[in-house]
């Protein structure tokens, strides 16, 4: 790492000298005689420091280390936990990460209300698991086990415009019970989840009447991507996903919760896919795409986007593709190889991504002390009663999820079979307005005694451009007594939009 | 350079200042002001309906005295005798009564087998050829994002945030622009920065609102690659909400729009930027939900119903404020289903299907040359007219745009407007 010893720029005084200094020298010159014009001093320099101002050597900090760690690899983290988890030290905290079966999840297990599937076929289904998810993300001691759970919800998707809750419940939990597993278990079992049956047809494709819906899609967005297959390929592939049907009644397919293999629907005769000829079931056609380079490479290079910076140099997606390819496609080394790289600890990667919507109120609720202990979700202003029952404040994470839509993002409800775009299209008026109104919401239903300090370290890692430094400096001043409005601002930063 | 971040900016100052109109937004009032029937140039506006999913052509405009048809669609077909006559040999889906009156009025041009060459079925891949205009798809500037360029180019943008304007919680790949900011909107209702808890400080937005300064120092530095784009975002939503806010008292629907119906929600809000004034050049609003590979007629029917109420409304809402000479409607799919219907009760992915052209500046009728059912590719309709061809005609004729710099080739027009 450069910058050990010597503050990073941006945190060094500036003084007149540096300002005169930094302004004679090429573009920043132009800049200052722009500025100068009629512009106070104070701006000036604000300008200087703004464009000097980088993450270099940010994470010099150990716990810097761990709270990126934390948010990229988990929901964020209450300043009590990112205490025990910077105790561990980097390597023991993506360790414990890693090897979530050995952290007890009793407390959240206990604080979740019970459901009961055969119950959320009512108007209320969508809701109380969409609560049940946030709660999650808030509570749990496997904050990697839930980040993966979002992972494949956004890659393998279904959606409640075409699916009851309770096969999205049950999809969600096999999600997360594989969230490691190995890829082509864990699409072998999407296969025949009743969810994903309902959701890309395959309930109804039948010998003789093939479906292409599913086919299609497991190729294209599951796994090589397009250019690795023919319009024959799908037609061909679909007729080997033939066979499979809920066990349901006609009247209630949304709401199936399992699903059977019949011999009688499935086309037993011979297809050929991928130039290769023979009499294929579901399960060969994905043996015969999960190797392929194209699936290891897109794959890989996804999962580095989710938790790493998207668009990855060429030779780290290489590696991540071997590293599935020799480890019989096991998620779980990928995701170890990943948090292990320096490029995940690079300035690359440094607030690198925008906060998806469930990020950023799941980070947000839990800086505030979170899950559990939250005012928003248990003391301060009582919570509606919840319909679903139980544990503390279901109401209000109810609230919590429903607050998401307006930013773009309503759990188990992607806009389409691709899931939700990251990046950039998370941001633009109407979902950025709709972050700050929900930060200014929380700020007052939750209050707030922390002082900035404690805000900026807790969400920001202490580590804000001058000029949001100065300014929320200079409010805290002019505002004394106002910490919920300083709760507000902070959640409002760029600096806080962004990963 | 002078950006139009800094633009907006400056048009923000007489925000703060304390003006009920800010100068930036004068034009747009001015130009609804003083609506004419030939409306010039630069008040037109075009919206586009997008059809999420790839919607059923051949049940939107009937074959319905094709044989092929009868055949192909067991349980799908539409009956010839509930179809709504265009021709003898052509009908409109019963649902779409609207549309119908709209079409003996002479405002609805069909244009039939809208397609491209080598069709792609993958929604994403045949979305992003649309949404480019190029049939390598991809990530670049939308078709309506390169227009929006050339606006600005040549001096004849009105510089409002809104001036692109999509309906949703997100920006429609058409508008996208990497030059060009543009708006998402929702709802009026919620599109307002409320006030600080505990010191009711930040009325909606003024010149010492922290927010703007975080983000406007933010953008300067450039460690990560969304600082501009965080500026540039909170300006527009500042700006745009600032605008409406002030505007939303003033506008009274001149048409029942359907309840709990998402797009009439849509369509009325692009109404009510339209009447309100507030630059809008190109609107993008969408319906959803016509990717039926299964159990198809209950969905089909209900959407199709949906986007004719919606369009109705819309229509009558215009022509009562006096707006219709100025706005032309477009819909689009990303493709049609197979001409044969599935084992599902639904239909697979297809190719080519009809576009409606819709409003007072066009010149209503059939263009374009029915699909034949019994030339199919691979099951699969053949395309008789480019949708560029259709682009072009509203980028040339109506938006009196450079068609074939914007589109980047010569696709021909469709002489479907008015002269």
């Amino acid at each position: 790492m450069e910058q050990t010893g010597s503050p990073p720029i941006w945190r060094r005084p500036v003084t007149r000298r540096a300002v005169l200094a930094a302004g004679a020298t090429g573009a920043a010159a132009t800049a200052v005689a722009v500025l100068w014009k009629g512009d106070a001093l104070g701006q000036v320099l604000n300008h200087i420091r703004d464009t000097t101002h980088g993450y270099q050597g940010v994470f010099a900090s150990q716990r810097v280390r761990v709270a990126h760690l934390l948010r990229r690899a988990g929901f964020g983290a209450t300043p009590a936990e990112l205490d025990r988890y910077t105790a561990m030290g980097v390597t023991g905290a993506s360790s414990a990460l890693l090897n979530y079966q050995a952290t007890s999840n009793q407390a959240l297990e206990a604080a979740l209300p019970s459901i009961d599937p055969a119950t959320l076929a009512g108007g209320k289904g969508a809701g109380t698991i969409q609560a049940w998810w946030l709660q999650r993300m808030l509570q749990t001691a496997r904050p990697l086990e839930e980040r993966m759970t979002l992972f494949w919800h956004g890659l393998l998707t279904s959606g409640l415009d075409k699916v009851g809750p309770a096969p999205l419940f049950i999809q969600n939990q096999l999600f997360r019970t594989m969230a490691l597993a190995n890829f082509d278990d864990l699409l072998k079992a999407v296969s025949k989840d009743p969810a994903m049956m309902l959701y890309l047809d395959t309930e109804t494709n039948r010998k003789g009447r093939p479906n292409e819906n599913y086919a299609r899609e497991l190729m294209e967005l599951f796994t090589t991507g397009i250019g690795h297959y023919t319009e024959d390929d799908v037609r061909e592939s679909a007729r080997a996903f033939t066979g499979w049907t809920l066990n349901t009644t006609p009247k209630d397919r949304r709401n199936a919760t399992a699903s059977s293999f019949v011999a009688r629907y499935h086309d037993d005769g011979m297809k050929t896919f991928l130039g290769k000829t023979g009499n294929f079931t579901g399960d060969d056609i994905v043996e015969m795409l999960v190797p392929l380079r194209a699936t290891a490479e897109r794959l890989t290079a996804r999962l580095f986007g989710f938790f790493a910076y998207p668009n990855p140099d060429p030779a780290i997606v290489h590696h991540l593709a071997d590293v599935f390819q020799q480890n019989r496609y096991s998620i779980r080394a990928v995701v170890s190889e990943i948090l292990a790289m320096d490029a995940f600890y690079s300035e690359q990667a440094y607030r690198s991504l925008v906060k998806s919507p469930a990020e950023f109120v799941a980070q947000s609720l839990r800086g505030l002390s979170g899950g559990a202990a939250s005012p928003w979700t248990s003391g301060g202003r009582p919570a509606s009663p919840s319909p679903s029952g139980g544990g503390q404040g279901g109401g209000a994470f109810r609230q919590a999820a429903t607050a998401m839509a307006p930013m773009g993002q309503v759990l188990f409800y992607p806009p389409n079979v691709a899931g939700w775009p990251a990046g950039s299209s998370w941001i633009n008026s109407s979902t950025l307005l709709s972050r700050v109104n929900f930060a200014t919401a929380l700020a007052q239903k939750a209050g707030s005694a922390a002082s900035l300090d404690q805000l900026l370290a807790t969400f920001v890692d202490g580590t804000v451009s001058p000029t949001t430094h100065d300014t929320l400096t200079q409010f805290a001043h002019d505002n004394p007594g106002a910490s919920a409005d300083l709760l507000s601002l902070t959640l409002s930063t760029p600096e806080f939009q962004l990963n | 350079m002078f950006s139009r971040r800094d633009f907006l900016k400056q048009g923000l100052l007489p925000v703060f200042a304390g003006s009920a109109v800010p100068t930036v937004f004068a034009n747009g009032v001015a130009a609804s002001a003083a609506d004419s029937p030939n409306a010039p140039i630069s008040d037109r506006v075009l919206v586009l309906v997008q059809l999420a999913g790839g919607n059923d052509g051949l049940n939107t405009v009937i074959p319905t005295q094709d044989g092929a048809y009868h055949d192909a669609r067991p349980t799908l077909r539409v009956d010839a005798a509930t179809a709504l006559p265009l021709t003898a040999s052509l009908g409109l889906h019963p649902n779409l009564k609207n549309l119908k009156a709209r079409f003996d009025a002479g405002q609805l041009a069909i244009v039939q087998g809208v397609g491209y060459p080598s069709p792609n079925l993958s929604h994403f891949a045949s979305m992003s050829i649309w949404e480019t205009a190029s049939v390598q798809g991809g990530i670049g500037d939308g078709w309506l994002g390169r227009y929006l360029n050339y606006l600005d180019q040549v001096g004849e943008s009105p510089n409002h945030a809104l001036e692109g304007l999509s309906v949703g919680p997100l920006i429609a790949p058409e508008l996208r622009s990497q030059k060009t900011a543009t708006a998402a909107l929702q709802d009026i209702q919620s599109f307002r920065l409320q006030p600080l808890p505990s010191s009711g400080h930040g009325t909606p937005v003024d010149a010492e609102n922290p927010l703007m300064k975080f983000y406007g120092a933010f953008h300067k530095t450039s460690p990560a690659p969304y600082g501009a784009l965080l500026d540039t975002t909170l300006t527009e939503a500042l700006t745009s909400s600032k605008a409406l806010q002030a505007t939303d008292k003033a506008y009274q629907p001149k048409a029942t729009y359907p309840d709990r119906s998402p797009i009439a929600s849509s369509l009325r809000l692009v109404a009510e930027t339209l009447v309100s004034g507030l630059g809008v050049r190109v609107a993008h609003v969408t319906l959803g939900g016509f990717d039926n590979h299964s159990n198809e007629k209950p969905v089909h029917d209900r959407l199709l119903a949906d986007l004719d109420a919606a369009l109705g409304a819309f229509l009558l809402d215009l022509e009562g404020h006096g707006l219709a000479d100025r706005v032309l409607i477009m819909t689009w799919s990303e493709f049609g289903r197979r001409v044969t219907e599935n084992g599902s009760r639904g239909t697979d992915h297809g190719t080519a299907a009809p576009m409606f052209v819709l409003g007072a500046p066009v010149k209503g009728g059939l263009y374009g040359e029915t699909p034949n059912l019994k030339a199919l590719n691979n099951g699969n309709l053949q395309f008789t007219t480019d949708f560029r061809a259709v682009y072009a005609t509203v980028l040339q004729g109506y938006l009196k745009a450079p068609a074939s710099d914007l589109l980047g080739g010569d696709f021909g027009t469709i002489p479907l407007l008015k002269a």
